[in-house]
């Protein structure tokens, strides 16, 4: 079954937002920081504060692997496109490089001085782009032997929260005080969108028009990524203190985040309410994946359960 | 041959030599008899056997102590001598033994020794004065260990002198006094006198009819002395840099001085002077005069003029003048030593060969101090446009010129100062050429208000250099307004009255327009005097309701086109003011080849044109004026302050959300790094040139 745009003689199109738990996958002995499909979406990653990353075939419930090597908690992995390698990155203020066959450490990339928060990567998987609680964003190489990073950037007021590139050779990162910051390399120009509070998650959505940041004041803004201008403003949820994930649907028709109380809800993109929410978690549900096909999703909480949804 | 049977056996005949028993032969096969040390020595050296007590060759104690020991046999002997047992050093390796020759000597070369006396130089005959110097430099050497070791902090002192001890002899000298070389001497082989031209002189090795001669060393490497400053010019300055025949005709002209002053000897002497360091008692007496000697004309090429050579012999006679570097006397002064060769310079009245008696004394001359004019006040009082600071206390050092009284003169020249001051002095000679016949502009010419023209521009001159070098920011509006005498509009001076009022009248014209002074430009069109900010900050038309009422702005839809709209108006009024002082200024300046290879000229056609910035002190600005004009703030808000919160009760108007705030957009340049932008596949926006200085063409853009 796949997403598509609601119609509008298509009333229920709320019942194809997952919300029915299929499995749990178990192994995780603290809280799972992030989850992740990979780009197909037939497999998932974890990543907590064990210092392991884990790796799920979330449809059938099964562990594959996991990856020992992280002295601190892991706070963020990406997938790279070809499923080959992975890049990993916390507490240790480096970004770890993994093969994902083997399970070994390719390279570690040094240069934050901090927490490293959020982790993607680039076309083509070039370049990996992280951001830390150093205040800085930074781009590294994956195809050369350099350890140092291509740039880093560090204009930012307080630690950087979420990172993420576009397909228009934009670096866009969200930080803690309040900004929301678009690198734009083909233009030479940085432009920053001061939203006023903190930001706690920031996503791009599917077709790259928008970008949907989770702010502490307990909402969530989707602004347009060109020109900044505030286009939509979701409340409902509970968001104080906790760095919690936003995401959107693969169709971008509606925008889901967890909520403090353990909650996941739903809204619509345009109409700006909520259309579901179901109790997801005991706990504050940390991160969550959404499958980018199908309809499955991914919830990871602070006691340690990872859950599937459909 | 017929034998009896029984003596056939016994009697058998033996040819030969009989066989000996091996054992005895071997056993015997070298040995000798013993002979007595004392009857070999007597022998010749190569008739002397070594044999030892056994009469076994030997081969002369190679093994046992030396040839000589083991050749008369007498190594390990009682009367011989016995050698030193091997001692391994493998336990005592850290242990450093040091050897003498006296391990090696036997009783009698020690007894030797012991009676020997040590040669060594005495200070009473110390010829070159090398010995007191060595002994000199041993002194100061002490004194610096007792010196270091009184205050043994390397930090305290010299950290050089405490770790290079100075070395009296070093190893370069004792290298070269193993070679043969001695103080005074030059470096190098001895010269053979016919190298030097100079049979007569005792020098180079030659072979004479009493045998060999051993040459003398090189002479010492002459130490030129650059001539003594006693000119009035200054340090370094050559008054004949580039005319080299004027220098050469002022020398000759000394020379010739000197020579009708019979100064000059009649001879050509052969020293030019004794070397140093040998017969000094008085090391303070100046070298130069101590040295110098008129002989010789001064060389033309050489601007050194001096010569110290080492001294030769110990005669001190034979001394060759440099070759190229003639010595040069000292103008008005006289050589006080000339060490020459005997006979010369000697004058009739003169009591020693080379002592020349003064003929006159050498006064100094006399300057009488300057005359101080009896007006003369010690207080220096700095004038007005040289005083830093604002232009409130510019003229606190002296009164200003009054103001002409007409007040539309004054105004004029108020705005003109501003310009001139600003733009320069080109702009006045524009302003004076095309309003030659004006009398408005009289006071360029001198008329009335002159002074005050002058003492305006003055003002604005110092407030216009003075501010860039304090502020980091461009100049605030504020801060410009009130340089350029500006009065603040009428709109932020009078709050407007509530706005949801639906019966507030919201003028068109924003208020009263303030008086707008005209200057003819040079191309006959008019400079709006007016001030920049009053054009883009007085209420858009966008905010004007269709019943000409002051409509609020709605922050959702309209907020951002507005701010976005009256920032292209701001760029643009600051573009057409450029325009305006491009083409006044276009005669006068020449413009910099910059723009030619400016950023945004190189871009490519496809990408985006960066927009033109507003500074963020503008924007303030803007944000400022919106929030008077459209809602009930206020109007006396920081900018920065504005800034933030001047939206929020335009939302209240239109019925946001509360929590809604719009999000505030800057762009600041950024340059990617070029591997960036080739893993993002996209072209370098900068190709790769450096971040060009911030520095703008325009003064108005310092001051805006």
């Amino acid at each position: 079954m796949r997403y598509g745009p609601a119609l509008p003689d298509e009333p229920s199109s709320h019942d194809r937002l997952p919300s029915e738990r299929t499995f749990e996958l178990k192994g995780h002995e603290g809280p799972v920081l992030a989850v992740r499909f990979n780009r197909s979406g037939t497999y998932c990653l974890s990543c907590g504060k064990d210092r392991t990353l884990r790796l799920w075939n979330p449809h059938r419930g099964i562990p594959i692997k996991s990856y020992h090597g992280h002295g601190y908690d892991v706070r963020d992995v990406a997938v790279s496109t070809d499923n080959s390698k992975l890049a990993s990155g916390g507490g240790d203020r480096q970004i770890f490089l993994w093969d994902v066959a083997t399970g070994r450490t390719l390279r570690k990339f040094r240069g934050h001085d901090g927490v490293v928060n959020s982790i993607c990567y680039g076309p083509d998987d070039g370049v990996i782009v992280s951001g830390g609680y150093d205040q800085a964003v930074m781009v590294w190489d994956t195809r050369s032997r350099s350890f140092d990073p291509i740039q880093s950037m560090k204009p930012f007021g307080d630690s950087v929260t979420a990172v993420a590139v576009s397909k228009s050779a934009e670096v866009i990162a969200s930080s803690v005080d309040g900004t929301l910051r678009r690198f734009d390399a083909r233009a030479g120009c940085l432009y920053t969108d001061d939203l006023h509070h903190p930001i706690t998650s920031m996503v791009l959505s599917h077709d790259d028009h928008c970008v949907l940041a989770g702010c502490l004041d307990g909402s969530l803004r989707l602004l347009d990524r060109v020109s900044g201008e505030l286009l939509a403003q979701y409340t409902g949820h509970v968001a104080e203190s906790y760095r919690m994930e936003v995401s959107m649907t693969p169709s971008d028709s509606h925008v889901l985040a967890g909520s403090e109380d353990g909650r996941i809800c739903y809204w619509d993109l345009v109409e700006e309410r909520m259309v579901k929410s179901f109790q997801a978690h005991a706990g504050v549900v940390c991160s969550q994946a959404i499958h980018p096909e199908s309809k499955c999703l991914l919830t990871s909480s602070t006691d340690g359960s990872i859950f599937v949804w459909q | 041959m017929v034998r009896p049977d029984d003596e056939d056996v016994e009697d058998y005949v033996y040819l030969g030599t009989p066989l000996e028993e091996e054992v005895e032969s071997r056993a015997g096969q070298y040995a000798k008899a013993v002979a007595d040390p004392g009857s070999t020595k007597s022998l010749p050296v190569w008739k002397q056997e070594v044999t030892d007590e056994e009469g076994r060759r030997r081969f002369h104690g190679a093994f046992t102590g030396g040839y000589s020991a083991g050749y008369y046999n007498s190594v390990g002997s009682a009367a011989g001598w016995a050698p030193s047992t091997f001692k391994s050093s493998r336990e005592q390796r850290n242990q450093q033994r040091n050897q003498a020759v006296e391990d090696f000597m036997d009783e009698d070369e020690l007894a030797e020794i012991r009676g020997a006396v040590a040669v060594q130089p005495t200070a009473d005959f110390d010829t070159f004065g090398s010995a007191a110097a060595e002994a000199e430099k041993r002194r100061a050497r002490a004194d610096a260990a007792e010196s270091s070791s009184q205050a043994p902090s390397l930090a305290s002192g010299s950290i050089i002198e405490e770790l290079l001890a100075p070395v009296a002899e070093s190893l370069g000298i004792r290298l070269l006094q193993k070679m043969g070389w001695r103080q005074g001497k030059g470096v190098g082989a001895a010269l053979a006198a016919s190298l030097r031209g100079d049979d007569a002189a005792g020098g180079g090795t030659r072979d004479s009819r009493w045998g060999r001669v051993q040459g003398v060393g090189v002479d010492n490497t002459p130490i030129y002395l650059l001539p003594p400053k006693q000119d009035a010019h200054g340090l370094g300055f050559d008054p004949f840099k580039g005319a080299v025949e004027f220098a050469k005709a002022k020398r000759d002209r000394e020379a010739s001085k000197a020579d009708v002053e019979g100064l000059r000897p009649a001879k050509r002497p052969r020293s030019v002077a004794f070397g140093t360091g040998a017969l000094d008692e008085d090391d303070s007496y100046g070298i130069t005069d101590d040295y110098v000697s008129a002989v010789e004309k001064p060389s033309i090429a050489s601007g050194l003029h001096f010569e110290v050579a080492g001294s030769d012999d110990e005669d001190g006679l034979d001394i060759r003048p440099g070759r190229d570097a003639g010595p040069k006397r000292i103008q008005g002064l006289d050589p006080v030593l000339l060490l020459q060769e005997r006979g010369h310079g000697k004058k009739p009245g003169a009591l020693i060969a080379g002592f020349i008696p003064a003929v006159s004394l050498a006064v100094p001359a006399h300057y009488p101090p300057p005359k101080v004019p009896p007006d003369f006040s010690a207080k220096h009082r700095f004038p007005a446009c040289f005083l830093g600071g604002t232009g409130g206390d510019l003229g606190s050092g002296a009164p200003p010129p009054p103001p002409p009284s007409d007040a539309g003169q004054q105004a004029v020249i108020d705005k003109l100062a501003a310009f001139v001051a600003r733009n320069g002095p080109a702009f006045e000679a524009i302003v004076m050429r095309n309003h030659a016949a004006d009398a408005h502009f009289g006071f360029l010419q001198g008329g009335v208000g002159a002074p005050y023209f002058r003492w305006k521009v003055n003002q604005l001159k110092a407030a216009v250099a003075g501010g860039p070098a304090r502020r980091s920011a461009p100049l605030e509006a504020d801060e410009r307004g009130r340089i350029l005498g500006e009065a603040p509009l009428p709109t932020t001076t009078k709050p407007s009255a509530p706005l949801p009022q639906p019966a507030a009248p919201a003028p068109r014209d924003p208020g009263p327009a303030p008086p707008v002074e005209r200057i003819s430009g040079p191309a006959g069109r008019t400079l709006q005097l007016r001030s920049l900010l009053q054009g883009p900050f007085g209420c858009p038309r966008d905010c004007i309701g269709p019943n000409g009422r002051l409509a609020a702005c709605p922050s959702r839809e309209h907020g951002s086109m507005s701010y976005a709209g009256a920032r292209a108006d701001l760029s643009g009024i600051a573009m057409g003011d450029r325009d305006r002082l491009k083409t006044s200024l276009a005669g006068a300046f020449t413009r910099g080849s910059t723009e030619a290879t400016g950023t945004e000229g190189g871009l490519k056609a496809g990408l985006r044109m960066r927009e033109p910035e507003a500074t963020p002190s503008a924007a303030a600005l803007l944000a400022d004026r919106f929030a008077p004009a459209g809602t009930a703030a206020p109007p006396q808000q920081q900018p920065g302050a504005a800034a933030g919160g001047s939206m929020q009760p335009a939302r209240a108007v239109t019925g946001g959300q509360p929590g809604k705030e719009q999000p505030k957009r800057s762009a600041v340049e950024w340059r990617p790094a070029a591997l960036l932008c080739k893993r993002l596949n996209v072209p370098d926006p900068f190709k790769g040139r450096p971040k060009e200085l911030t520095m703008s063409r325009f003064r108005t853009d310092h001051l805006v």
